[in-house]
């Protein structure tokens, strides 16, 4: 409809006053209601008869986002008709904000203009960007068209990810591999696999002669493929442990283990209370998928953390397992507890209720070994990064002790 | 900005006014009223004193204008002091005593101003405190627009067009400005746009207000029904005023003091006479009324035994804006011929009554028998008065006894009572005069003071007195009430136009045998027909006799009351304005006008002159002030140029480098671009090199800027030039705004 609701009322009133003046027979009356109707024609004449000929281009930069990182959206007007445009507002939608309200003063043909605007990114999600619409006004906002200028953009933000030290001794039990149970010390198995070209650091006693002669290159034997680390990450996301804020926080972290693992060339498998398990794939595809993933992950329904321990530890492969959730009660970890001996390592990360609710106590709960508690005056990054040089202290110094 | 919009508004009110009031005495007030009164609360505003004391402040120089205006000699140093405020006390009392009466338009008096300035001061401090203290703009608009439908429903039918329009002109732009306001500071803009959107929407609300005006204007009157009158009438005068109603005594003086002259009704007669309409009969002291007793007649209601010499006449009496139930015609009405409704009539008071108001255009035929007696018959005769006639006629209140004394003394020589009434009528025709000034009333006190201390009045006083003194000595007597004969037509002589102001009251004396006599105490008037008993003839007493104040049109130019084409109608259509004033003033409807545009013209000619005289005159102070220094006037000559470029093309950014800005205004000068280059390059080394610039760069810059100057203002269409003459901005050196960055908003570099 062209005109507004303001647009109606003077309507209404101009006809008001033509009945009242008829009624009354005064002149004035009837002349303030043909003045207040003649201003309403001219108005929708106007919005009907201007013709807005504006491209719109709209891009975000950056693309690709993490939360807390300032993205925008960067529009550049043109008009592409031959006449100068009328003032105009441009309205963009932006879920989770009120939107985009700039107004666009008049522009000469073939001239163009810039505008750019934030858009939310402090949290992750997904942000709905669009539809654009130009909107021609009157100056006593009596009419009001739309037309719509771009259509609709999404920006997935990304979790915040901290940057942590890597976990220790994901090394799992590689199917393909000889032993059983791996060692720290010493990686050469007994058994012959294959024969690789000859590179700087190996070892001058696994060169394979007969293969060398033949090709004129040092050859040399592979016993073991290069042990590969697995990490699984379970991603507690039951809304009667998790908050909206709990989960956040904990999904950063779980980007943050993630994306540590992958730096030190480990697989990454994230498995949640959700039903999702994202397997051991290797590639960016898969680390992209799972940020994908992480990005929009809501809480889900209450299901049995139970089941899906017993069905970890039954598929296990070893490797590193680290449990994210929120305040677990001691039931819960001790299941947790139980499963350790199927995996190299097993460390649960624990958002505590201070970490996200301002006005939450800090509690003085002790951290225990294979435990990382998160709190207001503790983040994640910190808390881990101490976790992981004690650990690797502890185990110094056991080694050193062997 | 918006404060000078609602001014508008105000002063538009202000001048609906002038549809209230005869004369030009409430422009200044009124006009004083709304800008001291905005300028006031304008600057109390600005000192951010609050609402309290802003009203204070009104308050104190409402005061002070009323005093001004409506008692000026009363003040002292200008201030007010106790005599002023007695002045407002009486000009209120005036004002209250003259509104049940007064018709639009009616002259100023000092009531009225003061109720004009007092009622305009309310409306305009409740719209301004609403607009900006209260920040509801739209609701601001409600008092004055309360104000304007006041006066149009009280006003007449001049100015109404164009105050409806002015005031069609200052809301929309009032609205405008606050929504301009509002836009300016409301919505984020692209940059570059903050000066510029605001000033479009402005531009864009500008030509829809006047196209808007300027159609009202044109088609507004053209709309059916508009000049029509209102399906209910208020006040029994619709909005132009014209109706009146009509009731015995306390409306003639209304009518005589108007000097109204609309026609009440025609009347077509074959002898001139006095239209009467009824007859009071019962003084209390303070009112003269009557009891009437009223049966209804259709036809020849009453047998009067008629003497052979008693002329019978036929006339129809057509009304026209008298509006009444009393059906005037000629004295005594024996048969009466109406085309609808129900006619009653009273014996005693001879009264007419229609049971409903007259409306225009209603016509009816009377016949009536005129009295035609001669001064021997009267005097023959004698005879004691009956009761009945006594009870009723000769009743008077006790009243101060100087009355009866002088009516005893004045009759002292009279034998018969017919010499006694006659010596009555001689005494007022002799010894006082006419005149309207006096205030109205016919009770005891104004008889008294009628009679012994002014010895002026109007007719009904002459003919309340008469009746009071003509009772006292035992003339059973009874005041008339009803119009003189009116204007007769010089070329159809049958035809009688009356209007407002031929209302009159006579007095008629009861005579056994003889009946009512009518008798004529008012000097100046004579009663046609009744010559022979009143001993009066026209030509002695004209008009113009002892008639100081009315300024009635003498009898022989009655020619031009009635419009010349006749045609077969006997009673043409007349224009409601025919007989009113409002032609008068649609004359000078053209040189108004065209003074205004004189006016107009000739204060945008000084205008411009003097802005572009202080522009020069900046330009070469400017200039003179920076001639020794080399770099200084380098700079000079680019800022004259920034300026001249930044009106039309590119605002400069407060981030920008010379060339930067050269760069960006250069695209649209097409051919000048390597001379604005040329300069930019000249300032940043004038501005920047260490050393002083040398002269050679100092006159190559000097004459870069002027031919740049010239060339951007030669571009322009001769009207742009003009306008930019006349701006003040730059004269004010009102730097071309710069844009301010939105915090919102991230500009790409």
């Amino acid at each position: 409809m062209v005109l507004t609701r303001q647009g109606w009322g003077l309507g209404a009133a101009s006809l008001a006053l033509l009945a009242s003046g008829r009624f009354f027979g005064t002149l004035e009356l009837t002349l303030l209601g043909a003045a207040a109707g003649l201003l309403v024609l001219a108005v929708v004449l106007r919005a009907v008869l201007v013709r807005i000929d504006v491209e719109v281009r709209r891009d975000v930069h950056p693309a690709r986002v993490h939360a807390g990182t300032p993205s925008r959206i960067d529009l550049q007007i043109t008009n592409r008709g031959t006449r100068p445009t009328p003032v105009l507002r441009l309205l963009d939608a932006v879920s989770g904000t009120r939107g985009a309200d700039l107004g666009l003063g008049p522009m000469q043909p073939g001239a163009t203009a810039r505008a750019a605007y934030q858009l939310p990114t402090e949290r992750r999600g997904l942000v709905q960007i669009g539809p654009l619409h130009l909107l021609l006004a009157d100056p006593f906002g009596l009419t009001a068209v739309r037309i719509r200028a771009a259509g609709r953009n999404d920006l997935t933000v990304y979790p915040h990810i901290d940057p942590i030290a890597g976990l220790p001794e994901t090394a799992g039990h590689d199917p393909d591999a000889a032993d059983e149970s791996p060692s720290s010390l010493g990686r050469s198995g007994d058994e012959f696999f294959a024969i690789r070209p000859f590179q700087i650091g190996d070892e001058l006693r696994k060169v394979h002669w007969p293969s060398t002669a033949r090709y004129d290159e040092l050859q040399v034997r592979q016993t073991e493929l290069p042990w590969q680390g697995r990490a699984t990450v379970l991603l507690d996301l039951r809304n009667d442990v998790q908050t909206e804020a709990s989960l956040d926080l904990g999904v950063s972290a779980a980007a943050s283990v993630i994306t540590a693992a992958r730096r030190s060339g480990d697989l990454i498998r994230i498995v949640g209370t959700d039903g999702t398990d994202s397997g051991f794939v290797p590639g960016n595809a898969a680390y992209s998928a799972i940020l994908e993933y992480l990005a929009t992950v809501p809480r889900s329904a209450a299901s049995s953390l139970t089941r899906l321990l017993d069905s970890l530890a039954r598929t296990s492969d070893g490797g590193a397992l680290v449990v994210i959730s929120g305040e677990l009660g001691p039931h819960d970890r001790t299941r947790i507890d139980a499963i350790r001996h199927r995996y190299a390592t097993l460390t649960t990360v624990l958002v505590e209720r201070s970490a996200w609710d301002v006005q939450a106590p800090v509690s003085v709960e002790p951290q225990r070994p294979g435990e990382i508690r998160v709190r207001r005056d503790v983040p994640f990054a910190t808390a881990w990064n101490q976790a992981m040089s004690s650990r690797s202290r502890r185990r110094r110094s056991t080694a050193a002790a062997r | 900005m918006a404060e000078l919009a609602l001014l508008g508004v105000t002063a538009s009110v202000a001048f609906g006014f002038g549809r209230l009031f005869d004369d030009a005495a409430w422009v200044m007030p009124l006009f004083l009223t709304a800008m001291a009164l905005h300028g006031v609360s304008a600057g109390v505003r600005r000192l951010g004193l609050g609402i309290f004391l802003q009203v204070a402040a009104v308050a104190l120089t409402v005061l002070l204008v009323l005093g001004w205006s409506v008692a000026p000699d009363t003040l002292r140093l200008g201030l007010p002091t106790g005599d002023t405020f007695g002045a407002f006390a009486d000009a209120i009392d005036q004002a209250a005593s003259d509104y049940p009466t007064a018709r639009a338009p009616t002259p100023t008096t000092d009531g009225f101003i003061l109720a004009s300035i007092l009622g305009l001061a309310l409306v305009a401090l409740m719209a301004d405190i609403a607009a900006f203290s209260l920040r509801a703009p739209l609701q601001a608009l409600v008092p004055p627009f309360t104000l304007f439908t006041l006066c149009s429903l009280l006003g007449s039918g001049e100015h109404r067009i164009t105050s409806a329009v002015l005031f069609v002109v200052a809301t929309l732009g009032f609205t405008l400005c606050v929504r301009g306001i509002d836009a300016e500071r409301a919505i984020s803009w692209l940059p570059g746009d903050a000066r510029r959107g605001p000033d479009a929407l402005m531009r864009v609300g500008g030509v829809l207000i006047s196209v808007a005006a300027a159609l009202t204007l044109v088609i507004g009157p053209a709309l059916p029904g508009a000049a029509d009158e209102g399906l209910w009438t208020w006040r029994g005068g619709g909005g132009d005023g014209k109706r009146f109603i009509m009731s015995p005594l306390v409306d003639i003086r209304a009518r005589l003091v108007n000097q109204s002259r609309e026609v009440a009704f025609v009347v077509e007669s074959p002898v001139a006479s006095y239209w009467r309409m009824m007859a009071l009969d019962d003084f209390d002291g303070s009112t003269w009324t009557v009891d009437s007793r009223f049966r209804p007649v259709d036809g020849n209601f009453r047998n009067v035994p008629g003497r052979p010499s008693d002329t019978r006449i036929s006339h129809q009496i057509k009304i026209r804006s008298l509006s009444s139930e009393y059906l005037p015609a000629a004295f005594q009405p024996v048969a009466i011929d109406i085309p609808e409704g129900e006619v009653t009539w009273d014996d005693h008071s001879a009264t007419l009554l229609l049971d409903e108001r007259a409306g225009d255009g209603f016509e009816y035929i009377v016949e009536s028998v005129l009295p035609d007696h001669t001064a021997e018959q009267l005097r023959a005769i004698s005879g004691a008065v009956p009761p009945s006639v006594a009870d009723r006629y000769l009743q008077l209140p006790p009243m101060d006894p100087r009355v009866a004394d002088l009516a005893a003394q004045i009759t002292a020589g009279a034998t018969t009572p017919y010499d006694r009434a006659l010596l009555l009528q001689d005494h007022f025709r002799d010894n006082f005069t006419y005149s309207t000034e006096i205030p109205e009333g016919s009770g005891e006190d104004q008889i008294v003071a009628f009679l012994f201390e002014q010895r002026q009045g109007y007719c009904e006083q002459f003919a309340a007195s008469y009746a009071a003194m003509a009772r006292s000595v035992g003339l059973p007597s009874r005041v008339a009430v009803g119009f003189t004969e009116g204007d007769q037509s010089a070329a159809r002589p049958e035809f009688f136009t009356v209007r407002g102001e031929d209302s009159h009251a006579w007095p008629e004396v009861w005579f056994p045998g003889a009946g009512w006599v009518p008798f004529e105490p008012t000097p100046g008037r004579v009663s046609p027909g009744s010559e022979a008993w009143t001993n009066l003839s026209p030509e002695a007493d004209g008009p113009s006799g002892g008639e100081t104040t009315t300024p009635t049109l003498p009898e022989d130019a009655t020619a031009t009351t009635l419009p010349d084409d006749f045609g077969e109608d006997l009673f043409p259509e007349m224009a409601d304005g025919a007989g009113g004033g409002v032609s008068d003033e649609g004359d000078w409807k053209g040189p108004t006008v065209l003074i205004w545009a004189a006016a107009a013209v000739a204060v945008a000619v000084v205008w411009v002159v003097l802005i572009s005289g202080l522009a020069l005159l900046r330009r070469d102070l400017r200039r003179r002030r920076v001639a020794d220094h080399g770099t200084a006037r380098v700079q000079v000559a680019w800022t004259e140029v920034v300026e001249a470029l930044a009106r039309r093309h590119a605002v400069p950014r407060a981030s920008e480098t010379y060339r930067e800005y050269a760069q960006r205004a250069g695209a649209s000068l097409r051919r000048h671009h390597d001379e604005l280059h040329e300069l930019a390059a000249l300032t940043t080394g004038a501005r920047y090199a260490p050393g002083p610039a040398a002269d050679v760069d100092v006159a190559r810059s000097i004459e870069l800027a002027n031919r740049l100057v010239r060339a951007t203002t030669e571009r322009l269409p001769l009207w742009r030039r003009l306008v930019g003459r006349a701006d003040p901005r730059t004269v004010l050196g009102a730097r071309p705004r710069r844009t301010r960055q939105q915090a919102t908003v991230v500009t790409t570099t």
